[in-house]
């Protein structure tokens, strides 16, 4: 008994040595090139790029990868050295992860969602020499001498555009909004919305409902397809969400009761299955992709400046979606739109980013 | 015939102490051997390392006159050796047979081949003369049928030496004479019998040889029909033992512990007391007789506070008990032996000088500040252990490593310490050998005459008769009879303990 | 004696085994994903051991899983498995902050140990429950503490985002978007850092260590709940109770008294284990505010088999887990999710090991008395 156990354990010992030892060889000569002796390399520098996730980011078909996105389109087209993280399961190292890019030499580094706003203050003052981008968030009293700049979209623009889309192809004079989680942010894109629903046909009888008050709002695509029924079966025949992955939810039941809807800041027709893409009438884009590039495009062209980046209709930050499956479905009302948007590029149209905005706008239209 | 074990110089130690001491023991194929011994004496040691489960440090070991290593039960049982352990290990919501073809069943394919199991266990049972229900599930049948399924177990996996461990320790009267009766035919068909067991009367009438194990030596083997039990009882304990206690009459006090139509019902709303009445005084020792399962255990759950639900009055000292906590009875003076030391008496995987201080770790003398003085619960330990005469290597050992006699002592020095007026002991001498089981006596004597008032309740007959001063016979939840000792004898108690007939027991 | 030396050795390095072995298993994965498994421990161990930063931001870590697993050993030892750690600590930490953000002016010397003494009332609160529900009505603490904590989570969320959410937030343009959160904590609810007492021995730590008080505490109070286990009337009840209800019970102890101070106690430990990351480093409570602790506390505590010093190393070896993977991570560029699993296996086999050497160990240890 006792000499089976020395055998077992003697393997065992042999089995890690032997293992220790084989990699030791293979590893003896990269080992050389570890990344701390990178910063020692005198020959010209690339500029490094890094880009920090929110929790679950990558891969959420929407925001995230769009940033992801801007991000490889400027690596094409720069020649840089990028890199991406994401954030451990309880998200508790974001601010961890900024401080170890900036210590290893990165020379922009994007926070993606409003998450990163306090940590991005805090790291952006430990390295004055390091530029930050934060997507969706503002860090207060900062101007265009700052290392940080704030990205920040006009989304109840592009929500006005759909909102007129919505109204101009209703057939029953209703049409319908789903939010995610109620907050001013989302708030933002329902007040956009109705405020274009109504600026086009003021008649027009709007819903809106809020899947939930937590975050787990934007990942409840049960709840956001019973709301969407609810709003159906009270007469709405176009619908908008802005809930994320609940959004998933309003599309299917939209689609199974021949209604339209209008999909948020990606070009959500071209991710949608072939069953539903007759039945998507356009989607509200945010150019998170565009604002990223634009960003390290005045980085390498050593343009940076710090303070707020607002994007709106007027620099295509945001706007709506056309492509060859809502061909059909938008090309009438088209024009309606592009001259929509001339209105609110100009000021001609004050679009209402909250509550008290949107009643104001409503007397305007009396 | 040939020798079926031939043990040669078998040595185990732990440390502290030689368990085995250069043990000699010849086994003759076909005959039952009885090892006896005190607690402590090395008898399941030396079975353990038949059965494979601990490892010689010195010594040979022949079987059926080869020299073997047995290095695992699994070999002990290559080598035909099978082991009856004292406590069962065996599922109780499986039925007779699953537990017996448990880890060795014939498969078909990926299922049990159950037809063929239930054949051959069918000739096995007949060939033996066992009766067994094989389709009963265990937790319905009793005591003395689940050692029998024990024993098939080993015969099915083809044993033919047997190593049964104190198997009546558990069994009523009864049961032990069936199991005789088994043990007899087991022999018939040849095979042989290893018998463990301090109870000296049945090692007489059933063992062919008889071998004394003391202190881990062994004293020496003797035909059973040349020896007698004072010359065994002398072999064991090395001095000879007083089998007929020494007993001062009685000089009865005030009543101290009384009980008045007490009834309590038990699962099914049967009643497991039905009215029990008796007065208990200071200065004798009330014996409490019966088979098993008559309400002792209830009886002494309910005078210790650990039932509350009965009907009927339980008085200490005059002062009734009901709705007092456990705690509140044990301060007016009442002390508990219980039945099941492991389960009830001890916490097994706490040290030995923790156990002696289990239910008095708040009195003030263990107190320092906030903390046990643990310097005074070492030293209370020490006393108790040199008093009492308990065998352990040390105090700090973990109490599940003492032999039964030993852990027995550790709660009879803890619950005798606190100066008790009630001393309730349920089955104080059960697996104990003939030297603790004085020893017990002894102090439940002195208890009695120190004028404290004591109830035994036991299911060895000659123990109550021979310490009590009366015995009440309890029979379904009742007290069916009571007696002095002088008046009555075994047989007729017997009678009453049956159920046969009632006798009017005038409460003293 | 000889033994003596043999049992001490195994136990001492048993973990140590184990980490070795579980490295190794790990090392087959990260070939699987191309990367050189010598390196990416080289890197994993010089990140966390060669910078002061690194080892102060480990004991960071491991502070509120000390908290948890002590929380979990008091139950373990009276024979409960609270698995409601989660659960206590997430209320816990919103009484803390409540009592943090909603009182203002009080002197630290007062405010800190009345936020303190809310996250401990918290715990406390959400442990009654259960075991209530346990004492009086016999439900399984495994059930209810489990349904609590799905309570405990909605409950938060549901505080944070509707009742006490911070609406004196300013958004830019009123553009972008705001934490979902409680008011910032009052400056005199905030635990001070180590910084200053370190300095004292000439240890200078880097700003952005978040390194506080509530290591030493936690280190403290292991001590205190080893004295009150091992030491106390009380203690040695609950172990008593713990390892066999019945002959306590008879010996005249109050088994259901037992499971209510005990597991009232457990909770209150888990009401601390935010504490380190809402008064040290975030001063706010969010939607996002750490979780899983408990659950994390659960294997902290089982390779540390309760022993309150065994649940200081294996916390800060979790600590050691996480620090070394954020540098491996932005150094060597492992992609989360491997790494994910990589502290996944390396707990699995740190857990599995160690019990096998412990077990051979016991067997070791039961031959010598038996």
């Amino acid at each position: 008994m006792k000499i089976r156990k020395l055998l077992a354990l003697s393997l065992v010992v042999l089995l890690v040595v032997g293992l220790m030892t084989g990699c030791g060889q293979k590893a003896q000569e990269p080992e050389e090139s570890t990344p701390e002796s990178q910063q020692q390399e005198p020959e010209e520098k690339r500029i490094k790029v890094g880009l920090v996730y929110d929790i679950g980011g990558r891969g959420d078909l929407s925001f995230n990868d769009s940033a992801y996105a801007g991000l490889k389109q400027a690596e094409q087209d720069f020649g840089l050295e990028v890199t991406d993280l994401e954030p451990s399961g309880g998200g508790e190292d974001r601010e961890q992860l900024l401080r170890l890019l900036a210590e290893d030499g990165y020379d922009l580094i994007f926070g993606v969602g409003f998450m990163f706003t306090d940590h991005i203050a805090k790291v952006a003052e430990e390295f004055p020499d390091v530029k930050f981008g934060l997507i969706d968030g503002a860090v207060e009293d900062i101007d265009s001498s700052s290392n940080i700049s704030c990205l920040l979209f006009k989304e109840h623009e592009g929500s006005f555009l759909v909102g007129a889309a919505a109204a101009l192809r209703s057939e029953s004079g209703k049409v319908g909004f789903i939010g995610g989680m109620k907050s001013p942010l989302i708030e933002r894109f329902e007040y956009g919305y109705l405020a274009g629903a109504k600026y086009a046909n003021p008649n027009i009888e709007t819903f809106s409902d809020y899947v939930g008050t937590t975050g787990d709002a934007f990942k409840d695509p049960v709840k956001a397809k019973e709301l969407a029924l609810k709003q159906i079966k009270a007469g709405a025949d176009v619908l908008y969400h802005a809930s994320g992955a609940s959004g998933i939810g309003m599309i299917e039941a939209a689609t199974a009761n021949e209604k339209l809807s209008i999909g948020v800041d990606s070009d959500q027709s071209l991710t949608a299955t072939d069953e539903q893409k007759p039945f998507i009438l356009t989607s509200m884009m945010k150019r998170v992709d565009n604002s990223v590039y634009e960003t390290i495009k005045n980085f390498v062209e050593d343009k940076f400046e710090g303070g707020y980046r607002v994007f709106g209709l007027n620099d295509d930050g945001v706007g709506y979606a056309e492509n060859e499956f809502n061909k059909d479905l938008i090309s009438d009302i088209q024009p309606k739109l592009e001259e929509l948007k001339d209105k609110v590029i100009k000021g001609e149209i004050e679009v209402p980013a909250d509550k008290n905005e949107y009643e104001e706008f409503l007397k305007t239209l009396k | 015939m040939g020798k079926a074990v031939e043990l040669k110089n078998i040595t185990k130690r732990f440390p502290g102490i030689v368990a085995n001491d250069r043990i000699n023991l010849e086994i003759q194929k076909g005959e039952i051997h009885a090892i006896v011994g005190e607690n402590g004496a090395g008898k399941s040691t030396l079975m353990k390392v038949l059965a494979g489960l601990y490892q010689p440090d010195e010594g040979e070991i022949f079987i059926f006159g080869k020299k073997e290593k047995i290095s695992s039960p699994n070999k002990a049982i290559e080598l035909k050796i099978g082991m009856v352990h004292q406590h069962f290990m065996l599922v109780d919501r499986f039925t007779v047979l699953e537990n017996i073809i448990l880890g060795a069943e014939k498969k078909k394919g990926f299922t049990i081949d159950e037809k063929t199991c239930r054949e051959t266990l069918k000739k096995l049972l007949e060939l033996y003369n066992f009766k067994l229900d094989l389709d009963a599930r265990l937790e319905d049948i009793s005591v003395g049928h689940a050692q029998r399924v024990e024993i098939m177990k080993v015969l099915y996996r083809g044993a033919d030496i047997l190593v049964l461990d104190e198997p009546t320790a558990v069994l009523a009267p009864q049961e032990v004479d069936e199991l005789f009766i088994n043990l007899r035919r087991l022999k018939e068909e040849g095979k042989t019998i290893i018998f463990i067991s301090h109870k000296l009367d049945e090692v007489l009438s059933i063992a062919d040889n008889i071998t004394v194990l003391r202190r881990g030596k062994a004293v020496g083997t003797v035909p059973a029909d040349s020896v007698t039990k004072e010359e065994l009882a002398r072999m064991m304990v090395g001095k000879p033992v007083l089998m007929k206690l020494n007993k001062t009459p009685a000089e009865k006090g005030e009543v101290k512990l009384s009980l008045r139509d007490v009834m309590m019902k038990g699962h099914g709303g049967r009643n497991v007391l039905n009215g029990v009445t008796l007065k208990v005084c200071g200065g004798e020792i009330y014996g409490i007789v019966g088979v098993e399962g008559n309400g002792q255990k209830e009886l002494a759950e309910a005078i210790i506070g650990l039932q509350q639900d009965y009907d009927g009055d339980i008085k200490v000292c005059g002062k009734p008990t009901k709705g007092l906590s456990i705690k509140q009875i044990r301060d007016m003076g009442v002390a508990f032996i219980p039945e099941d030391r492991h389960r009830q008496g001890l916490v097994l995987p706490m040290k030995v000088w923790e156990n002696s201080i289990l239910g008095l770790h708040r009195k003030e003398e263990f107190k320092k500040k906030t903390s046990i003085d643990i310097k005074k619960a070492e030293e209370f330990t020490s006393r108790n252990v040199k008093g009492f005469s308990i065998i352990i290597s040390s105090i700090h050992q973990a109490i599940e490593g003492l032999s039964g006699g030993n852990q027995q002592k550790v709660i009879l020095s803890r619950e005798l310490s606190q100066e008790p007026i009630v001393i309730l002991a349920a089955q104080p001498t059960r697996g104990l050998d003939i030297g603790a089981m004085e020893f017990v006596h002894q102090q439940l004597l002195e208890k009695r005459r120190e004028g404290k008032a004591v109830v035994l309740i036991s299911a060895d007959l000659e123990e109550v008769l021979s310490i009590s001063d009366r015995v009440g016979v309890i029979f379904d939840g009742e007290i069916v009879a009571e007696f002095t000792p002088e008046e009555t004898t075994l047989e007729d108690i017997g009678v009453y303990m049956l159920g046969a007939h009632k006798k009017a027991g005038e409460s003293a | 004696m000889k033994k003596d030396y043999k049992i001490l050795a195994l136990k001492i390095l048993a973990p140590f085994v184990a980490i070795i072995l579980a490295a190794f298993i790990s090392s087959l994965i990260i070939l699987a994903i191309d990367k050189d498994p010598l390196q990416v421990f080289y890197t994993m161990f010089k990140f966390s051991f060669k910078r002061i930063d690194s080892i102060a931001m480990i004991l960071f870590n491991a502070t509120p899983l000390i908290f948890s697993a002590l929380a979990v050993s008091i139950g373990f030892k009276m024979g409960l498995f609270n698995i409601g750690i989660e659960g206590q600590y997430l209320i816990g930490t919103f009484m803390a902050a409540l009592v943090g953000f909603s009182i203002k002016g009080l002197p630290a010397v007062i405010h800190l140990p009345l936020v303190i003494l809310a996250g401990i009332v918290g715990g406390m609160i959400w442990s009654f429950i259960p075991i209530f529900l346990k004492v009086k009505r016999g439900v399984h603490e495994v059930i209810s503490t489990i349904m609590l904590n799905y309570v405990a989570y909605s409950l938060i969320h549901f505080l944070i985002a509707d009742v006490f959410r911070d609406r004196q937030q300013s958004l830019v343009e009123g553009l972008g978007s705001v934490l979902v959160r409680t008011p910032k904590l009052a400056a005199s609810a905030v635990i001070p850092k180590m910084h200053g007492f370190l300095a004292f021995f000439g240890v200078q730590l880097p700003k952005h260590v978040y390194l506080n008080w509530f290591f030493p505490i936690s280190v403290v109070l292991a001590a205190g709940i080893y004295y009150l286990i091992m030491r106390t009337p009380f203690g040695y009840e609950l172990r008593a109770v713990g390892h066999n209800p019945e002959a306590s019970c008879i010996a005249g102890i109050n088994q259901g008294r037992i499971y209510f101070k005990g597991f009232l106690l457990s909770g209150a430990v888990a009401g601390l284990v935010g504490l380190s990351d809402l008064l040290g480093y975030f001063r706010y409570m969010d939607m996002d505010f750490p979780r899983g602790y408990g659950f994390d506390g659960i294997a902290v505590a089982l390779i540390a088999q309760n022993n309150p010093f065994g649940i200081i190393a294996s916390a800060i070896l979790f600590g050691f887990l996480k620090r070394g993977s954020e540098g491996i991570q932005a150094l060597l560029k492992v992609p989360m999710d491997t790494i994910v699993i990589l502290q996944s296996l390396m707990i699995i086999f740190i857990v599995v090991i160690t019990k096998i050497i412990n077990d051979y160990v016991k067997r070791l240890e039961k031959r010598e008395v038996a």
